[in-house]
């Protein structure tokens, strides 16, 4: 008789175990992510104690939420889950949530729409669309170039910002960058300054990638100036790019930068607009 | 041909002939009970509606606004905020206009000679918190067909507006434990310090008498676009360019503007166009209004426009455009030690302020960035540098942030010659007894400014307080004076930071009694601004009493404020009440026992602030008490003079005066010529919400007491006395 007591309260606990939320309502939501690490900051994030649960499944891409209907909204779940880099059906995370998911769960943002081309008439600028879409965005140039250079100015901007991190991923990306571009579409003007100077731009890549701290990813970024310099002049971009120069840094250094305001690698905020352009590269 | 001229804003725009229309708006001012949090609460209607309804017009017509008083007791006003028009229509009760009395009826007609962003507000008492703000919207007569959305940001508070003003008065923080309930940080108590490895930086704060640092005073439920916590138009699509016109008709918040689309284009700032340019984010000071131009991005998606309150407590979004919803990154909180680490650097031991050198002006330069994560990095790896970009933002990272050196007008604004009178306005303030004031003086304090058409008037604002003032300009726009040379954009909302010195200037064209004030509406509520004078021709029709009327405006800065504090604990009842003005104050304490033995001890005192900062309080006093049965306790105090305790009733003179640490020094000597001295410092700041209380004093009486804080009135208390010993109980606060 005891056990069958036991059992029977056992058995009327249960539901109350299974379902934890009052005025729970649970729906089936498609969120984009990649892997196990996003599952679990998915979860996390939309789990709040008596509100909210959600439980994600990396196949389907898809998660059951549970909410207490008395208590919040599953707009509300969903915007705690964007904010955290998450695009959901409802709700597109900001770039820079986005951008600062680890590697392995930047996922394809398949709920982004692509801006829409610029119309001429518009005369808008087009800068601020580019930061809109990190996806890789159809290149209107085929040089096969235009990757490394990318990254370089990725990693300069680290350094502007003084973030560490940051420059070490974009090291490590710059020396994947060096191995896969494409030399059989290089002109031979260019070829031949690439087989010069790849090497070195690999080499230092690997010295910042495994650089202790950000003196160390400074000293070493100085030393990639001189052969992208050459790599730009022999071919140059169709947006200018400027060398820059600090006459501080080591006894006087230079940099390339797409901008021609001053944003200086080597100092980051302590002397962010020191320096000069001394010159200007451009088709 | 219609032409309207006006010599204040330089020539007309108006092009070609039309003739001008009188548009008409009808307006119904009731009282009315919302629930935006689930409480019931009053509020203003008009029309049925809150915010007020949005007045569409073209420039070069004729504004006809017929508005009634609903109500069945208070009285009211509207203030067409950024309009030039005759003063007597302005709108500020008892200063130009006459208060819509209840059940009255007005009617407001006025040639339109502008166009661009405005509102309209109630200038009596609080009523604009709790409703009554609207936007004020005329048309170019030709302008191209563009897409347009109209967006008036504003706060709610359950709190009665009026209740607002007196705790703020009474130094209360609970608005910044009821903010560290949404961002944990925002008491600054010495557990976040300790925490946060920022005890000296706390201590140092204290040492310069500054209690926890406040970016706004003012805790809101909600932050509203157009009346709601979220706003929508949805009718955009991609590739469209909308003009944004954003009004912050807020009581005393800042808005931080981001957009989730990409770059914002400034247009205009409040109302007057300015040459386009390209930013990342704005703040919006109480009060101004900005247009910008935006484009949609993508189809199918809406995009967040992002209205951050200053102390990044609350937000409210407008979603421009319809499909899946891309949001805008939120602000971050605000890193509080490092901003008073900051102020530490900057505060001089007399309470003055000491920008180091560095002309602050404008906007440029903004101490507040040693705050901002996202421009000088997580709290971890806070990035600090020196030199003259270290509170320069837009030196600092690659967001680029507006600031007023960067306005400026597409048409030449220079002032007509004539003679300059040149004024020097040094905004001053005090916190802890919520004072604020222009060269330490109230609009009560001063007399009106005589100017005089023809000449120019020229003033000189210092910022020595440490909040930031949005100064208003009634019926004019000035220039700020911001390096554009004859392009200096024309503004009637000044944003000032702490430590700036900003120059601006108007002509001295609109006869009438013209109200500059700070638009924070609790400051102006304490006084802060003064009234410029341009004699009319003839007296003015609506106020027929001038002298009657002038006394009734000079009270709105002369009230009185109550408030009060007791415990009922297991070893008698210990408590204090107050009632001050801005500078004099009449206090009263009282430790009541329950047995003969514990006795009873009743004191008060009237005196008068003075200083800037009220450190010094000189006041006289009369002090009772009566005891029974004690005979082990000391009766000579520390000067050796006898001193009973049994049974006392004398007069007293004395002073208190707030020592660094926040200690206050009471010194008195009584009509029998006992000295007594003590010092005491309430509400020490333990963790956010447990306070510590001390005091002792020369006749070798102290106390010490812990006060948990568990909601605006009530508090659980304990606390040892000399004379009374142990007790616990339930303290409350009104």
């Amino acid at each position: 008789m005891r056990t069958t007591a036991l059992l029977a309260t056992l058995w009327l606990l249960l539901p109350g175990c299974s379902a934890q939320l009052k005025n729970a309502h649970s729906i089936t939501v498609r969120i984009d992510g990649d892997c196990p690490m996003c599952e679990k900051t998915i979860e996390e994030v939309a789990y709040v104690k008596g509100e909210a649960e959600a439980d994600w499944d990396v196949d389907a891409k898809t998660a059951r939420i549970t909410i207490d209907t008395m208590r919040t909204t599953l707009d509300a779940v969903l915007q705690r889950i964007a904010h955290a880099g998450y695009d959901n059906e409802r709700y597109l995370a900001p770039d820079a949530a986005y951008a600062a998911l680890p590697g392995c769960c930047q996922y394809a943002r398949s709920f982004k729409r692509t801006p829409q081309q610029e119309a001429a008439a518009h005369g808008h600028d087009h800068e601020g669309h580019v930061a809109e879409a990190p996806q890789p965005a159809p290149q209107a140039t085929t040089d096969p170039l235009t990757p490394v250079f990318d990254v370089y100015f990725q990693l300069k901007d680290a350094l502007v910002a003084s973030d560490a991190a940051k420059a070490k991923a974009a090291a490590q990306q710059l020396d994947a960058a060096v191995r896969v571009v494409d030399m059989g579409a290089l002109g031979a003007d260019v070829h031949t300054v690439w087989m010069q100077e790849m090497e070195l731009i690999a080499n230092v890549a690997t010295a910042i990638g495994s650089a202790k701290d950000l003196e160390a990813q400074r000293k070493a970024f100085r030393e990639l100036t001189s052969p992208m310099t050459r790599l730009a002049k022999a071919s140059p971009a169709s947006a200018p790019v400027y060398l820059d120069h600090c006459p501080m840094y080591e006894g006087g250094s230079n940099w390339l930068s797409r901008d021609k305001a001053i944003r200086n690698p080597f100092y980051g905020a302590q002397m962010m607009t020191c320096g000069s352009v001394k010159e200007t590269i451009a088709r | 041909m219609a032409q309207t001229v006006h010599p204040a804003l330089g020539t007309s725009r108006l092009q070609g002939g039309f003739t001008p229309q009188v548009t008409r708006y009808d307006l119904v001012i009731t009282d009315t009970l919302v629930s935006y949090t689930g409480k019931l609460r009053k509020a203003y209607a008009v029309n049925g509606g809150i915010p007020m309804p949005t007045l569409t017009f073209t420039e070069g017509d004729t504004a006809m606004i017929v508005v009634r008083n609903g109500m069945a007791k208070e009285e009211t006003s509207l203030h067409w905020h950024g309009l030039i028009l005759p003063y007597h229509l302005d709108g500020v009760p008892y200063l130009t206009t006459a208060p819509i009395k209840p059940g009255e009826t007005q009617v407001y007609k006025f040639p339109l000679v502008q166009s661009g962003t405005y509102w309209y507000h109630s200038h009596t008492n609080l009523q604009e918190q709790n409703g009554m703000h609207g936007a004020f919207i005329i048309h170019k007569r030709e302008s191209p067909p563009m897409p347009e959305h109209v967006v008036i940001l504003s706060e709610w508070t359950d709190m009665k507006p009026m209740e607002v003003h007196r705790r703020l008065h009474m130094a209360n923080d609970w608005s910044a434990i009821k903010k560290h309930q949404v961002r944990p940080g925002s008491v600054q108590s010495y557990s976040d310090a300790i925490g946060q490895r920022a005890l000296g930086v706390k201590l140092t704060n204290e040492w310069k008498r500054m209690n926890a640092m406040d970016v706004s005073d003012v805790y809101y439920d909600l932050l509203l676009a157009n009346g709601r916590p979220v706003d929508e138009a949805p009718r955009l699509k991609a590739g469209d360019r909308v003009r944004v016109r954003l009004i912050n008709g807020g009581a005393s918040s800042y808005f931080w503007i981001t957009f989730a689309g990409g770059k914002m284009t400034v247009v205009a700032s409040d109302g007057m166009d300015v040459e386009p340019v390209e930013v990342d984010r704005f703040i919006m000071g109480v009060a101004e209004t900005y247009d910008i131009i935006v484009t949609i991005p993508a189809d199918s998606t809406a995009y967040e426009l992002l209205a951050t309150s200053e102390d990044r407590v609350r937000s409210t979004s407008v979603w421009l455009g319809s499909g899946i919803r891309q949001l805008a990154a939120p602000l971050q909180p605000l890193k509080y030690f490092e901003g008073m680490k900051m102020m530490n650097d900057m505060m001089r031991m007399n309470g003055d302020l000491d920008d180091m050198g560095m002309h602050m002006s404008l906007q440029q330069m903004d101490m507040n960035v040693v705050m901002y994560p996202e421009i000088t990095g997580p709290k971890e790896t806070s990035r600090t540098s020196e030199g003259d970009d270290r509170y320069n933002g837009n030196a600092l990272s690659d967001i680029v942030t507006l600031n007023y050196a960067m306005l400026r007008s597409p048409t030449p604004t220079a002032l007509p010659p004539g003679p300059v009178k040149e004024l020097k306005f040094t905004l001053t303030g005090n916190m802890d007894r919520y004072l604020w004031a222009i060269d330490n003086k109230t609009v009560s304090e001063t007399d009106r400014i005589l100017i005089r058409k023809g000449e120019n008037v020229r003033i000189i604002l210092h910022n020595n307080s440490m909040m930031r003032h949005p100064m208003h300009l009634h019926g004019h726009f000035f220039r700020v004076v911001n390096g554009q040379g004859d392009h200096a954009p024309l503004k009637n909302v000044l944003d000032i930071m702490p430590m700036e010195t900003d120059t601006i200037e108007f002509a001295a064209t609109e006869e009438g009694d013209w109200f500059f004030h700070c638009h924070i509406l609790y400051h102006m509520m304490s006084g802060m601004g003064r009234v410029f004078t341009n004699p009319p021709a003839e007296p003015n029709p609506v106020l027929p009493d001038a002298r009657k009327a002038w006394r009734r405006f000079l009270r709105e800065d002369k009230a009185w404020h109550f408030m009060a504090m007791s415990d009922f604990a297991t070893n008698g009842i210990d408590g204090e009440a107050m009632l001050m003005s801005k500078r004099w104050a009449l206090q009263t304490e009282w430790r009541l026992g329950y047995t003969e033995m514990h006795g009873q001890e009743v004191e008060a005192h009237f005196g008068r602030y003075f200083g800037k900062m009220q450190w010094w309080f000189p006041n006289i006093g009369i002090d009772w008490r009566t005891r029974e049965g004690h005979t082990d306790s000391p009766e000579e105090n520390m000067f050796q003079q006898r001193n009973t305790k049994n049974s006392r009733s004398v007069a007293h003179i004395g002073f208190q005066y707030t020592l660094p640490m926040l200690l206050v020094l009471d010194a008195r000597i009584d009509t029998d010529g006992r000295l007594r001295a003590q010092l005491m410092r309430h509400d020490i700041p333990l963790t956010p919400r447990l306070r510590l209380d001390l005091m002792g004093n020369s006749d070798y009486e102290y106390m010490a007491g812990l006060r948990y804080v568990l909601d605006k009135t009530w508090a659980v208390r304990g606390h040892y006395d000399s004379d009374m010993g142990f007790g616990v109980g339930v303290a409350f606060t009104y």
